[in-house]
């Protein structure tokens, strides 16, 4: 019952390594996840603007060329017309190719390759521009088209014709750039997805597994605690039996006990009228008879009031009253007065504070105790020496006497009742509590064997201790330690 | 002063136990006690007796003038007995000795709560019952006056 019990406890562990773990992985994987997700669109923009610039590049490459050809088809038709206006276009070449390659190397800073091939384009179209106007300055000074012109026209087509090629060259470069730029991203995407996919499915899983875990710890929790709430009730029910058991058994010995005296009584009553009656014939041997006969219930009366008295002292009386110690063993003492002064004992008294407690089961308890003092003393100058001590629940276990006691409170106050009597031998300590045990025969020493187990009853009652100290002949020291609740 | 001696006076003892009966009728004989001792055995004959019904609803009936009474007995037991005499205006001035084996300090005190005048634990010996006897007819039939 008790295995099945702590079986779901120990699966909640191992419950719990898994859920950290498996929890871990998970934030470790949106992690992950997020940084590809960062890097694949970074990588997509740094595309779209390596294709813008290329298009710009494009754009301004052919503005350049068509500049030229404008410079250079002005140049033709002044020639040919010796007429200002076509020299617009040349002029206007000259200011917007400075611009478009100021712009275009901007542009390609990080492009050393094409930086280069820029640099070789602007020397060419410089000299493309220088040969136009040489063209244009040789037909002012000569005015005819003669065949140094014309080589001067051919040199000026075959620059053009480089030039083209050349721009032809850096298109093709900036296209093939852009193709592996997009090759690159294309492939980047693709692998992106793939990963991405696969991190959510693995995140699913995850999270599965841990609404798994917290599915099964909810319902590992709920039967713990179905359990706890049906031990908790065993556990209720099995005190309250426990309590209705004790109080029969309480009731039973106290009626058994109170039923038991009447017969006797009338056993008694009876003897006694028949004593009287007898002592008129003188018959001896009778007499005797009657004698032991009452001697018996008498010590039959004695048992059973002391049963009596250990069955009232199992009650759980007050134990919270106010009682002044001093002023309980005054009385105890003017009770005791017949045995005390017959034994001619002296009774020392020293200080004792007052303390909380039922006073009817202390009273009876100290009685006992200071009785039994009384009893067990055959010493010369018999003493009894009473005081009270206040002690630690350390004090208390740094103590002969008070060594492995299990100890419920922080302070104790101790009554010590110490006597120069017969003693005990400290073997017989556990015994002498205990009801109806007996460390002297019934001829030596009166008694039933209950009054000590009494005293126990009663300090128990008191959630307190006692115990005593003894060498056989040399006295003994009965100890009661009685908590201080707060 | 007529009248006075035609008036039979009684004491009723309501105990179950007819040993007890026996008992205290010889301690009140053997002291020459002079007033009747009525028995009832148990709280329903006690209130009879006290209310005149049933066997007891005779005219010649003596005037209780006092109840010794026992706590445990059948049917109506000494402690509703004792309640219901002390709530009765008629009954409640004729004193009342509990007379019970109990030293049970809860009984004593619910007792005097109720209303009773004594509480008397039945002794042991018979000699002792002999002396109780005769504190009570001494102390209830000549130094206290009651109604």
């Amino acid at each position: 019952m008790f295995v099945s019990k702590y079986m779901p406890v120990r699966l909640h562990i191992s419950h719990k390594k898994n859920f950290f773990l498996l929890a871990g992985f998970s934030i470790l994987i949106v992690f992950v996840s997020i940084s590809l997700a960062v890097y694949t669109i970074t990588n997509t923009n740094q595309s779209i603007n390596y294709l813008d610039r290329s298009h710009d590049i494009n754009l301004r490459i052919e503005r350049i060329m068509s500049l030229l050809k404008d410079a250079e088809s002005g140049q033709r038709g002044y020639i040919a017309t010796h007429q200002f206006t076509f020299l617009d276009a040349n002029r206007k070449a000259h200011f917007e190719i400075e611009v478009a390659f100021n712009k275009l190397y901007k542009q390609i800073e990080d492009d050393t390759f094409q930086h280069h091939d820029l640099g070789l384009l602007k020397t060419q179209i410089t000299e493309k521009l220088g040969l136009l106007t040489e063209g244009k300055r040789y037909i002012d000074e000569v005015n005819v088209i003669d065949d140094q012109l014309k080589d001067l026209m051919l040199k000026d087509k075959y620059l053009m014709d480089d030039i083209k090629h050349r721009i032809n060259e850096i298109e093709r470069a900036e296209q093939a750039n852009l193709t592996k730029i997009r090759d690159k991203t294309f492939t980047n995407a693709e692998l992106s997805i793939y990963i991405i996919v696969l991190t959510c499915g693995l995140s699913l899983v995850l999270l599965i597994s841990l609404l798994i875990i917290l599915n099964r710890e909810y319902h590992a929790k709920l039967e713990i605690e179905k359990e706890l709430m049906a031990s908790r009730s065993l556990l209720e029910q099995q005190v309250y039996k426990l309590n209705s058991s004790n109080k029969e058994l309480e009731q039973f010995a106290y009626v058994a006990s109170h039923d038991l005296q009447e017969p006797l009584r009338k056993i008694i009553s009876f003897s006694e009228k028949i004593e009287v009656k007898l002592n008129r014939y003188n018959d001896e041997d009778t007499s005797n008879y009657l004698r032991r006969l009452n001697k018996s219930a008498d010590r039959m009366r004695t048992l059973i009031n002391d049963l009596l008295n250990y069955s009232r002292a199992t009650r759980a009386l007050d134990t919270n009253e106010d009682v002044h110690l001093e002023m309980l063993f005054k009385f105890i003492v003017e009770d005791l007065e017949v045995a005390i002064s017959s034994k001619n004992i002296k009774i020392n008294i020293g200080s004792l504070k007052s303390i909380n407690g039922n006073n009817t089961q202390l009273r009876q308890l100290f009685q006992n105790l200071l009785s039994n003092a009384l009893k067990f003393n055959h010493s010369a100058v018999p003493v009894v020496n009473i005081w009270g001590e206040t002690y630690t629940e350390k004090d208390v276990k740094q103590n002969e006497w008070g060594k492995g006691f299990n100890l419920k409170y922080d302070t104790y106050y101790c009554i010590f009742i110490n006597d120069n009597g017969i003693g005990f031998e400290s073997e017989y300590l556990n015994q002498i509590f205990i009801i109806f045990q007996r460390l002297h025969g019934r001829s030596e020493y009166e008694g039933t064997g209950i009054g000590l187990a009494i005293c126990k009853r009663i300090v128990e009652n008191h959630e307190g201790f006692i115990t005593a100290e003894s060498t056989l002949g040399k006295g003994a020291t009965f100890i009661v330690g009685l908590p201080k609740k707060i | 002063m007529d009248k006075k001696t035609e008036e039979k006076h009684c004491i009723i003892v309501a105990d179950d136990d007819t040993d007890d009966q026996f008992m205290l009728k010889e301690a009140f004989s053997s002291l020459n006690f002079d007033r009747e001792i009525c028995s009832v055995e148990n709280g329903e004959e006690l209130l009879d007796f006290l209310n005149k019904k049933g066997k007891y609803n005779v005219a010649s009936l003596p005037i209780p003038k006092l109840i010794l009474l026992d706590l445990n007995m059948p049917k109506i037991d000494g402690r509703q007995c004792l309640r219901m005499i002390k709530a009765n205006k008629e009954f409640s001035k004729i004193p009342i000795i509990i007379f019970s084996t109990s030293n049970n300090p809860e009984d004593i005190s619910q007792s005097y709560e109720l209303g009773a005048n004594s509480y008397i634990i039945k002794p042991y010996s018979y000699n002792e019952l002999v002396e109780i006897i005769d504190i009570i007819k001494k102390y209830w039939f000549s130094i206290v006056k009651t109604p």
